[in-house]
């Protein structure tokens, strides 16, 4: 994009310099000053239908709205003047003329910009005596979407996303004036890959979730700045949790997941699968300790000291057996910390034989031009970056699954997949035969009952972690709630295995920032570092890998 | 998008002959979507409604998304979703034709059909509806049936109309009330000058009266002098706005600099209640909108040239027709005439929404910048531009610039032809130069009807602020003048009211028709005019209370100058003239209730 000429003009009193053209109302965000609007929404366009966002402008006989105005040099615009004060005030009054006002009964209030706007913009008596349009409600639009046209203020947000983002053109303003409703065309549901999207730019309670509605009220929400790992996108997100209130969502700490705005990664929107792939993290399929598989039955061991008797068995098989035949199999579901943890224990100390990584039939899925990836892991990027697949020989599937039919294999480590899945039942035999195999995950899966060991880890919003997509954009997802049970972080558990198998080999570090620390001090992850990746992460330099 | 239904062959209800009607639609105009809204009245005709089955159909065939058919189709009253009746029977509720005593026709039609207003009879002949305006004031009340007008809908008509509907006869369109009626001197009227001659439409009396003259002048001028001679004469739009016609046609880009289609738009959607002139006009005088039309398209290179008309403009279209084609076949067109028709929406009037109503879409106006003399229809440069000053712009070149501005007044030049309706004894069309004394323009449709007191008068259309009977003596009937004394010319249709006339009344009908009227795209307007008609409902229910009018001052004060468009402006200013100039007929409602 070429680069647009500056354009410094006042608003508010402030100075501020920004690419001519540029709407005011964004040129208002960015130097922290708010003026509310609805219609106008930067990836959906500034339709000016709300005249909400009204300025005064020197100079300009009448008001204008700030989304259609664009910067220009020697501008000087004024949100608060009393005019435009006025005119934000009685935009209020007419967008809340016909709204029901059923806040207590609403599954927004709490994020409502009805509720917000009036309270810092509105605040006027009421004259409203007449009744209130009536309009359908509670109309089953979609999967996840639930439809309240009473509430619709009409700012035509989620229509410009079916027609400019999906382009599924789902829902319409039908009739025209006063009885003008937003509805979906006779017949039509919004089931579109991305159709939870419509909820978030609704700034009312037009558009609610029916996963999310009536489970928590939003003020009980703790929000964490995280990253979404359905996919190779990883989408920015904020996980929404509620540890304090056990008692509401049946239990569930983690309540929704939420786009986060990250112009180098999603933009505004992320999509349904990671949208609703949070119900994962409290789901009942969830490790909660570690067992050992003892006379045919699972018996528990405290999570570390099962870690250290693994060690113990891996050091000690691999001195009598030889390292080829162990093989592990890693999954682009780990984080940086986590391979790079990896890669030390397996490639360099124990130097199995066969390393897989690579998403197979089992971590593939759709993909589309908006954001899906095919490859449904967060981080197989960085384990290509960590040298899995070129430094470090990767081994196939179907390899392994040779070398395990040919007998070659003593020992199989999996984490976070099933390989009974990719290889059918007919493996089973096998598998149970190995003198040595680990289960090391977050769910439950077939695999698991044949294991000799089970060790939980703890799922992504348990821990503080990195993932590269694959782009090469670094992010950090932070802890949204304590891990479940006794799971652990992979790293952690990685750690424990090297101090048993080899302590002097081991990595002089505590905590994921310590070993990111570690990785980055080299290789294509140089120049990183924990703090410098802020919110919205930062791209690798192109180059080698580690 | 991919709607299920291929337009390869038929699909649903639409048989083979029907399709490849619709296909033709596409064809017609330079884009297909422009196609869409004459195509669904085909649709509408044959199946009485829009069967939801056809419209994936119409999605592929125009290339539109879906929604945006149905937008359509439940935007614009012409269409509608469930089968109507055979005979849809209209009588205009607005103003003038309330003032006619449009309720006798309506209870009359109730007592004849047995069925409440809307309602479908039982044996699927009949049905009637209360509407806004008709633009055939002069014949209050106003009545048409499937979008042709039929006069006046006295009780005697109206049997006449049930009569036909059983019959299957269709009934012959009447003729407008045209005046003059007999020879005026040159040099004082333009467009109504020959109105004597019953044949003014025919190309060989038009021709013989000295027609397509200033087009043989034209032809010989650069476009760029055709313009400056417009902008020397003073000519203002005569649709309402009075924006000077030659500085618009200026600011049109050169097709040397910027080669794209350019496009002409005679506007005809006439519908500002108390307006009818430009139905007269292109009645009696067509040609003079031919002529127009080509001197235009000259001067500001345009390669599509279009007559958008409103729907119910049925016999004015067909008049209109005949003439393009007589132009047509004496070699007279330079560039073809296209037509296409409104669907019942005055907002369409507007020349933003006018293109959009055009491109297929609902009448949500646009937001300039960007005009629409540089980016209009489908992008393209395109002048808008009102069917009467049009038809001025050949006697600009005829009668010479200066002396076309020395008719008129001093910013206003010419004249200018006014609809004169409500309490007088002739109403019907005038044809005045600018600047002329209101009452003077009164006194020639008769004066107050009955000799009664006169109490107010509406210059401009009901969208104009109101003028109180002292304003009105001192009002002149141009664009400047009528600034001075508070209001606006408008589109010239002046609504005469006496003293029996109640303004808490006048201004309901005029809020509940902007209400009506309103395009839902912006919320002040949206929910403003409705809040504002409902208030004043209650009001005039007796339910008043003591702080309603000031409310509905401050409700008003609160949509002007916030909205998109006139109308919305509109809600607001004449809201304060009628609570202003008028205080005491809110009071004393306020009083009973």
């Amino acid at each position: 994009m070429a680069e647009r000429k500056l354009a410094t003009f006042t608003l508010d009193g402030k100075t501020v310099s920004l690419p001519e053209g540029t709407p005011v109302i964004e040129a208002a965000k960015q130097a922290g000053l708010e003026i509310p609007h609805y219609c106008y929404h930067p990836a959906l366009g500034n339709p000016g239908q709300c005249r909400l966002c009204m300025v005064e402008v020197e100079g300009m006989p009448k008001l204008q709205v700030s989304c259609r105005l664009p910067a220009k040099d020697g501008l000087v615009v004024r949100s608060n003047s009393q005019n435009a004060r006025k005119a934000q005030a009685s935009s209020m009054e007419f967008h809340l003329a016909n709204h029901p006002l059923d806040c207590p009964v609403c599954d927004q209030a709490g994020e409502c910009y009805l509720q917000d706007y009036y309270m810092r913009y509105g605040l006027y008596t009421s004259t409203v005596r007449e009744d209130k349009a009536h309009k359908h409600k509670r109309v089953d639009i979609g999967e996840h979407v639930m439809l309240d046209s009473e509430r619709c203020i009409l700012c035509t947000r989620c229509v410009r996303f079916l027609d400019q983002v999906t382009g599924t053109g789902e829902l319409g303003v039908f009739n025209r004036g006063c009885k003008s409703e937003l509805a979906p065309y006779p017949g039509k549901r919004v089931d579109n890959a991305y159709s939870g999207n419509i909820i978030d730019v609704c700034p009312v309670g037009a558009l609610t979730d029916k996963d999310f509605r009536f489970n928590v009220r939003v003020w009980y929400l703790d929000r964490t700045p995280s990253v979404c790992t359905g996919c190779a996108r990883g989408c920015s997100i904020e996980v929404h949790s509620n540890t304090k209130r056990p008692w509401h969502d049946e239990g569930r700490r983690v309540n929704r997941l939420k786009p986060r705005v990250n112009p180098e990664v999603n933009g505004y929107w992320i999509c349904d699968e990671g949208r609703y792939s949070y119900e994962g993290v409290d789901a009942k399929t969830r490790l909660r300790a570690a067992s050992a598989l003892e006379a045919g039955a699972p018996a528990y061991v405290p999570s570390e000291e099962a870690a250290g008797r693994v060690g113990a068995q891996l050091r000690e098989l691999c001195a009598q057996r030889g390292p080829e035949g162990l093989a592990v199999v890693l999954s682009g579901t780990l984080s940086n910390e986590d391979l790079f943890a990896a890669r030390r224990l397996f490639v360099d100390v124990l130097e199995a034989g066969h390393v897989l990584v690579r998403p197979g039939p089992d971590q593939l899925g759709e993909e589309d031009r908006i954001l899906r990836r095919r490859e449904k892991v967060p981080n197989h990027k960085g384990a290509e970056l960590l040298g899995f697949g070129s430094k470090v020989r990767e081994s196939s599937w179907d390899d392994i699954r040779g070398a395990l039919g040919a007998g070659k294999l003593w020992g199989l480590y999996v984490i976070d997949r099933d390989p009974i899945a990719v290889w059918g039942a007919e493996a089973s035999r096998h598998l149970g035969e190995l003198p040595f195999s680990v289960y090391q995950g977050v769910h439950a899966n077939k695999f698991m009952g044949l294991a000799r060991w089970v060790l939980p880890s703890t799922s992504w919003t348990e821990e503080d972690a990195t993932y590269t997509n694959f782009q090469g954009h670094v992010q950090r997802a932070r802890a949204a709630v304590p891990p479940l049970g006794e799971s652990r972080p992979d790293w952690a558990v990685f750690l424990d295995i090297l101090g048993a198998v080899a302590p002097g080999e081991s990595l002089a570090a505590a905590s994921a920032q310590e070993l990111f620390a570690l990785l980055s001090k080299e290789g294509p992850f140089a120049g990183l570092s924990w703090e410098s990746l802020g919110d919205n992460g930062a791209r690798i330099r192109e180059a080698q890998p580690a | 998008m991919t709607p299920a239904a291929s337009p390869a062959k038929a699909a649903g209800p639409l048989s083979e002959e029907q399709l490849a009607r619709l296909k033709d639609w596409t064809k017609r105009f330079p884009h297909p979507s422009m196609g869409l809204l004459e195509a669904l009245r085909d649709v509408q005709a044959w199946f009485r409604h829009i069967p939801l089955e056809v419209e994936p159909t119409m999605a592929e065939l125009f290339r539109v998304p879906l929604h945006q058919v149905r937008e359509v189709v439940t935007f614009y009253p012409f269409f509608t979703t469930r089968p109507a009746a055979k005979h849809r029977i209209a009588v205009c509720r607005n103003l003038s034709c309330t003032l006619a005593g449009c309720g006798k026709a309506l209870s009359h039609l109730g007592e004849r059909l047995g069925v409440p207003q809307g309602k479908v009879t039982d044996d699927g002949l009949f049905e009637y509806h209360a509407v806004e305006c008709l633009g055939a004031c002069e014949h209050g009340p106003a009545l048409s049936v499937n979008d042709e007008l039929l006069g006046s809908a006295t009780p005697e008509r109206l049997d006449q109309v049930l009569d036909a509907g059983r019959s299957g006869k269709p009934l012959e369109a009447p003729a407008s009330v045209a005046v003059p009626t007999k020879p005026v001197p040159p040099g004082s009227v333009i467009l109504t000058r020959f109105f004597h001659e019953p044949e003014l439409h025919r190309l060989a009396t038009y021709k013989r009266l000295g027609g397509y003259a200033a087009w043989e002048k034209a032809k010989g001028m650069a476009p760029a002098a055709i313009i400056d001679e417009v902008k020397k004469s003073n000519l203002r739009g005569l649709g309402g706005a009075g924006f000077p016609v030659g500085m618009k046609w200026g600011t049109v880009p050169l097709k040397k600099d910027r080669d794209v289609p350019h496009f002409l738009v005679a506007n005809a959607d006439e519908s500002e209640p108390g307006c009818f002139k430009d139905r007269v006009l292109m009645e009696r005088n067509p040609h003079a909108l031919v002529e127009g039309l080509m001197i235009a398209a000259r001067a500001v290179e345009a390669d599509h040239v279009f007559v958008f008309i409103r729907g119910e403009y049925s016999r004015q279209l067909r008049i209109l027709q005949a003439a393009a084609e007589e132009a047509r076949g004496a070699g007279l067109l330079e560039k073809p005439i296209q037509f296409m028709r409104g669907a019942d929406a005055y907002i369409s009037g507007c020349d933003t929404a006018l293109l959009e109503t055009m491109e297929g879409k609902k009448a949500w106006p646009r937001q300039p910048p960007p005009f629409p003399t540089i980016a209009g229809v489908m992008g393209c440069p395109t002048v808008v531009n009102n069917v009467e000053t049009l038809m001025m712009v050949p006697s600009v070149l005829t009668m010479g610039a200066d002396s076309f501005a020395g008719l008129g007044a001093p910013k206003s030049g010419g004249t200018a032809v006014f609809s004169v309706s409500g309490h007088v004894e002739r109403p019907g069309v005038y044809e005045l130069p600018m600047g002329t004394p209101l009452m003077d323009l009164i006194a020639l449709a008769g004066g107050v009807r009955g000799g009664k007191k006169l109490k107010a008068v509406i210059p401009g259309g009901t969208s104009t602020p109101i003028l109180t009977a002292e304003e009105a003596g001192r009002a002149k009937m141009d664009f400047d003048s009528m600034r001075q004394v508070g209001s606006f010319l408008g589109a010239g249709g002046v609504i005469v009211l006496d003293e029996s006339v109640d303004m808490a009344e006048t201004l309901f009908i005029i809020e509940r028709f902007l209400a009506h009227e309103s395009c839902g795209q912006c919320t002040p307007c949206r929910e403003g005019s409705g809040w504002t008609t409902r208030i004043l409902e209650r009001l005039l229910a007796g339910g008043g209370a003591p702080d309603d009018p000031a409310n509905l001052l401050r409700i008003g004060d609160n949509i002007t100058g916030k909205v998109i468009c006139a109308l919305g402006d509109t809600v607001g200013a004449v809201a304060r003239a009628y609570l202003t100039k008028f205080p005491d007929d809110f009071k004393r409602k306020v009083a009973r209730g």
